[in-house]
């Protein structure tokens, strides 16, 4: 049945520091799909990036603990945020920015340096502390904290184009980085998705899914890696501890209702370690767990042939 | 003894004694005249306002304005403060799980539409 599948109309560029995808089941919504998808990055981009220093969220840090006024796109993302950091306990904290810059992630990954000294880690101030008041869209940022919408930024951005490009009458498969969302109606068959440490490219044996609705997310500790203070970090931070997460899974993958929620849940699962397993299928979400030592274990529903 | 006592005692009232009593009984005076005129305009200030001229019907018995009950102390909350995430902080499952394709031979299986990894 899969070899007989015509392969959806399909565009891909770099964005936001990645690979951004775009799937459409109608090949004439496809330019028009792209350029809201480039447009809708860039905006993304301009709101919220942390490597520009004119970006909306690092202006935040000028106004030093006073209300500030934002944007409605960081507005909703900020929300997106704080309500992951919610429903995960603070397992997934937006105010691990300074953390992330003590562990030299301070510039775009490209340009990061080999190595170099890190202080102490230190814990999270706590996603409690920022309060975002949606109606007037003011946010106050405590002085020092810094934010980092890295984990579910890209999530809600792909959720935001997806649901942009749906619009235009097709069915939609939005990719940032791996994490991905759906919207309108499937192809015929499903939407294919391989699995795997990298986003960029399958390794051998690296199941295929097929998802009709919802989205689709891979947290891994696999890329994004670099070196410092001698030894091997990577982007995922506990924001309880400040530092790197017990070396428990490897490459997590979530299926949920919103590309943010499975967002939230795959880095949820590797920074919570043991018993991230029993947590996911507690809350009813399919997903793929992939250990240090290579053991596969999948819960909530997920339909593994292994 | 006596005449002893006696050289102690004053025997005259010169001038200067007369004006220093002159002077007591004026200030004593002063005193005095102060008391009564607070008392007076104490007295006056703390009469009642008169009664209006025309006469109206009794106003029935005015209940005294109750004090206002203040508002039901709130519980605490049982999770930290709000930050603007009140609403339903599920994550949420998907309509439908994915579904693992079965393997298939490299040659006769088309690539997937998109890869999910970590980036």
């Amino acid at each position: 049945m899969r070899s007989l599948r015509a392969a959806p109309p399909r565009a891909a560029f770099s964005a936001l520091g990645t690979t951004a995808v775009l799937l459409v089941t109608d090949g004439e919504a496809l330019a028009e799909g792209e350029r809201l998808l480039r447009a809708g990055l860039a905006e993304v981009d301009a709101a919220y990036s942390r490597f520009r220093e004119d970006s909306e969220i690092v202006r935040l840090g000028a106004y030093e603990g006073r209300a500030a006024p934002v944007s409605p796109l960081l507005a909703e993302a900020l929300h997106a945020a704080l309500r992951a950091a919610a429903a995960t306990d603070g397992l997934v904290d937006p105010t691990v920015g300074q953390a992330m810059i003590d562990l030299g992630y301070d510039r775009d990954f490209a340009l990061m340096d080999a190595d170099g000294a890190t202080p102490a880690p230190r814990p999270a101030p706590g996603y409690w502390r920022v309060r975002l008041d949606t109606g007037t869209r003011q946010v106050v940022v405590p002085r020092g904290v810094r934010l980092d919408l890295g984990s579910t930024g890209k999530a809600y951005a792909a959720d935001r184009a997806a649901a942009r490009i749906a619009a235009l009458g097709c069915g939609v498969l939005v990719s940032l980085g791996g994490d991905l969302a759906t919207a309108g109606p499937p192809p015929e068959g499903g939407w294919l998705v391989g699995v795997g440490d990298d986003h960029r490219a399958a390794a051998p044996g690296d199941p295929v899914v097929t998802i009709r609705s919802g989205a689709l997310a891979t947290s891994s500790v696999t890329q994004r890696a670099w070196r410092r203070g001698g030894r091997a970090v990577h982007h995922i931070v506990d924001p309880r501890t400040g530092d790197l997460p017990a070396p428990v899974w490897r490459t997590v993958t979530v299926a949920a209702r919103s590309c943010v929620d499975a967002n939230a849940a795959a880095t949820a699962a590797i920074v919570r370690g043991d018993g991230a397993d029993a947590w996911l299928d507690e809350a009813g979400l399919p997903a793929r767990l992939v250990g240090h030592d290579g053991r596969v274990v999948t819960v909530g529903g997920w339909r593994s042939h292994a | 003894m006596r005449e002893q006592s006696d050289r102690h005692q004053a025997r005259h009232v010169d001038r200067r004694d007369q004006g220093m009593r002159r002077q007591r009984l004026v200030t004593q005076a002063a005193a005095g005249g102060a008391t009564a005129l607070a008392l007076l305009f104490g007295w006056m200030f703390a009469q009642p306002a008169p009664a209006p001229a025309a006469e109206q019907p009794a106003a029935p018995a005015k209940k005294p304005p109750s004090t206002k009950k203040p508002p039901a102390t709130k519980k605490p909350a049982a999770k930290q403060p709000a930050t603007g995430t009140d609403d339903d902080a599920d994550l949420k499952a998907p309509p439908e799980a994915p579904v693992e394709e079965p393997p298939q031979e490299e040659e006769a299986a088309p690539p997937p539409d998109t890869q999910s990894g970590g980036s």
